[in-house]
């Protein structure tokens, strides 16, 4: 029964009934998730395996889950009594770090439409018995968690600690969501309200740890998407950062040292994979002027542009493949080889390298032919359109003494040819419609 | 300076055997038992108020003032540290020699001080340039904001060919006006000049001691001269002397070159992280009297900037909610065993 009570979340009763039913059982268990599935041990059916595996892990995400939600519980409990020490020892046994990717995950998905209306009444989200998202009432739980662990950590002097604790529910919610609080999220929900407050107390508890510049990253975190902070808060928080920005010691830094700490923070509070994209973009634009420093033959200058792609991500088969292009164009060919090489070995499926490589092989000729049509019908097989690919793959014919392959071959690049777009954007697409 | 001018200081030991040498009496221990004194010359109430009061004595502030030679001599060794604990008197020295200065009294030590921390100021600026400020231009887009451009604008860059648009230019704004090098004082330069070492002192606001932005808002209040239309704090300024029945401290002349960098100061001091509700009260005490200064003179940069410190001042915090706590829905007995265990198990 009384397990019941907290676990009423999953809605499937059957579950439930190989669980011990004593009192002690939330508290002796072991707060491990492996463990709890040791209790099931007896069923009474055997069905196969993979069904068995499915429930165990259903129990176990539900149970340990259900579990963090006690402790959280209990944590707010003692808080409530004041009892900061005992509160603190509860709360700190919630692994918030393995839970915060599925916190996040299942505020993202809140924010969409539902698939089926009754789910949002349920505890858990669950579909075909297989628990999908964490129920946005548990997300709340566990944010309330760590604020709670961080007003506790306040209350015992530890103010640097508590401010580290609620930055990770800013992080929670911006992962979530980027680009501020969607539009028709509901106002009542009570996670916005424990994210506002945590806005709010962020860069308090920095500037009472006297760490101005971390406060001034949170009051810039908190002002710069919409969160639909109510305006008095959002003046107080303005009025706040201007008089820290102004008062703290930090005015002897040159404006210029300011706008590039401003840039900075642009991208600290830019979500990792928008970064990422950006990096992208830039990186892709300095090859691309490679390249065509390349076919102008401006050595120099294409090296350059290449070096500047490089210090972005130096791993990156594009990089490698464009230093081949370069030496390639200076007839260094030995060395363009071994520029293709670490593009394929980077990544294998890289076709560009791999069109480029049989070229190299096909001009040594003899032996080197074969290990050239190899390359070219993996090509081939990745990318069937690829024109560039078949005219390799013709030339390497002709020179095997295959003319009515490569007559083929070539009939195919020719038509492949004049079917393919200009400037192939199919990279580029997804990146310039954020 | 007379011919018992002081030996060139050159190092914080010499400085603070040199004061302990002009005061008379013993140093505290801070000061006598440093390697390095120089901190605690910034810091120790005990000094300045022996300095302070020095200053604010009778017949202070003349050619022949050893205290003012120290000043001037600590300021000229160069040493940050040291230059950093004589701006610490920056307030009592603008103070009382502000107050006295239309009088005929001879103030050549006072002077001395004050030309050369202007001199320093002039030098900081890079030749005494204008101290200028940027401010962005809203319709350029931020990190905070969207631009919105009107539309007749948006509809004419569609016109044109498609080209990044240039930002529009921010608007440069003077902050302070070019500082002209003085060696002497004129009653025409003497607010510019003492305001470009208030405005020196600002620059170094967040590291100076408590008692230090003390002293100056109780200055502001004298200055203001209106320090009988406030609440009534049982006495005038000079109250917080030692000694009863000291000179009373005048109103002066405050035109604008000195009123912005005083304003500045109280700005830093009313709203700051200082964490002094006495410096507050004294600090908001001090805009209050600068504000019904400025409608006296209803000079309006400075009616406008009392009025919006106070009011930002004002601007009450509201408490960081805490959160709601519905009522608890699990079993109690069983989150009682739970936490009997867990905090047995001390984890």
């Amino acid at each position: 029964m009384a397990a019941m009570m907290l676990c009423t979340c999953s809605g499937d009763q059957s579950k439930f009934e190989e669980m011990p039913r004593s009192p002690e059982s939330l508290a002796t268990r072991d707060f491990s998730a492996s463990a709890s599935c040791s209790r099931t041990g007896n069923r009474e059916t055997t069905p196969d395996d993979s069904q068995v595996n499915e429930v165990e892990s259903d129990l176990r995400e539900t149970l340990s889950l259900n579990y963090e939600e006690a402790r959280a519980l209990l944590g707010r409990l003692e808080y409530q009594r004041g009892n900061f020490d005992a509160a603190l020892q509860v709360l700190q046994g919630i692994d918030i770090r393995s839970l915060k990717p599925r916190m996040t995950t299942a505020i993202t998905e809140s924010a969409k439409p539902r698939v089926s209306p009754r789910s949002s009444r349920r505890k858990t989200s669950q579909v075909n018995g297989m628990l999908v998202h964490m129920s946005m009432h548990s997300v709340s739980l566990l944010l309330e968690a760590i604020l709670l662990k961080a007003k506790s950590l306040e209350s015992l002097g530890r103010v640097t600690d508590a401010a580290e604790e609620c930055r990770t529910i800013i992080d929670i919610v911006e992962s979530a969501w980027p680009s501020g609080v969607p539009e028709g999220t509901s106002e009542e929900c009570k996670l916005i309200d424990m994210f506002h407050s945590a806005l709010e107390y962020l860069p308090n508890l920095w500037m009472r740890s006297g760490c101005f510049e971390e406060a001034i990253i949170a009051y810039r975190r908190a002002l710069a998407r919409p969160w639909n902070l109510d305006s008095q808060r959002s003046a107080n928080l303005q009025k706040d950062l201007a008089v820290t920005l102004l008062y703290c010691g930090i005015e002897e830094k040159s404006t210029q040292e300011f706008n590039q700490q401003q840039n900075m923070e642009v991208w600290k509070s830019t979500p990792y994979d928008k970064v990422k994209s950006l990096h992208k973009l830039e990186m892709e634009a300095w090859l691309d002027l490679a390249s065509i420093y390349t076919k102008i033959e401006s050595w120099h200058d294409s090296n350059i542009c290449l070096d500047k792609a490089e210090s972005i991500n130096s791993f990156s088969s594009k990089c490698w493949h464009v230093k081949g292009l370069i030496l390639e164009a200076q007839s260094l060919h030995q060395e363009a080889l071994a520029a293709f090489s670490f593009s394929l070995s980077i990544n294998p499926d890289y076709v560009p390298s791999m069109v480029c490589m049989a070229g190299i092989l096909r001009n040594i000729g003899g032996k080197s032919l074969p290990i050239s049509r190899t390359f070219l019908r993996n090509a081939i097989r990745l990318e069937p359109t690829n024109h560039k690919a078949w005219l390799g793959l013709g030339l390497v014919s002709k020179s095997e003494g295959l003319p009515l392959e490569a007559a083929d071959c070539f009939k195919a690049a020719y038509e492949l040819r004049e079917l393919s777009p200009i400037q192939d954007f199919s990279e580029q697409l997804p990146i310039l419609l954020q | 300076m007379s011919s018992d001018a002081p030996q060139p200081i050159q190092s914080p030991k010499a400085a603070a055997d040199s004061l302990a040498a002009i005061l008379g009496g013993a140093l505290p221990d801070s000061l006598a038992a440093a390697d390095d004194p120089a901190p605690a010359l910034l810091h120790d109430d005990g000094v300045a108020r022996a300095v302070a009061g020095r200053l604010r004595g009778a017949g202070s502030g003349a050619g022949h003032d050893a205290l003012c030679g120290w000043l001037y001599g600590t300021f000229q060794s160069g040493i940050p540290a040291l230059q950093l604990a004589v701006l610490r008197f920056v307030p009592t020295l603008a103070g009382v020699y502000m107050s006295r200065a239309v009088s005929r009294k001879p103030l050549a030590g006072f002077e001395a001080v004050i030309l050369t921390l202007y001199a320093h100021a002039v030098a900081q600026r890079g030749a005494g340039e204008a101290e200028t400020v940027a401010l962005p231009n809203m319709a350029n887009p931020s990190v905070y904001h969207e631009a919105v451009k009107p539309a007749a604008a948006a509809a004419a860059a569609a016109a044109k060919p498609a080209k990044a648009a240039d930002p529009d230019p921010d608007v440069v704004a003077e902050l302070s006006p070019a500082l002209e090098p003085h060696g002497t004082m004129r009653a025409t330069r003497r607010a510019r000049i003492v305001g470009a070492v208030l405005e020196l002192y600002h620059g170094k606001l967040a590291l100076m001691p408590l008692s230090s932005k003390m002293d100056f808002c109780e200055f502001c209040v004298a200055w203001s001269g209106k320090h009988g239309n406030d609440k009534p704090r049982g006495a005038s300024a000079s109250a917080r002397s030692p000694e009863g029945g000291e000179e009373k401290w005048r109103r002066v002349p405050l035109p604008w070159e000195l009123f912005q960098p005083v304003l500045r100061i109280v700005g830093h001091c009313l709203l700051g992280p200082a964490n002094s509700d006495e410096l507050r009260t004294q600090a908001a005490r001090a805009a209050q009297c600068l504000y019904l200064r400025a409608m006296e003179t209803m000079d309006a940069r400075a009616v406008l900037a009392c009025r919006s410190l106070i009011r930002l001042s004002q601007m009450v915090e509201e408490p960081i909610p805490e959160p709601s706590f519905n009522a608890v829905e699990a079993n109690m007995a069983d989150l009682e065993a739970m936490r009997a265990n867990i905090l047995s198990a001390k984890n």
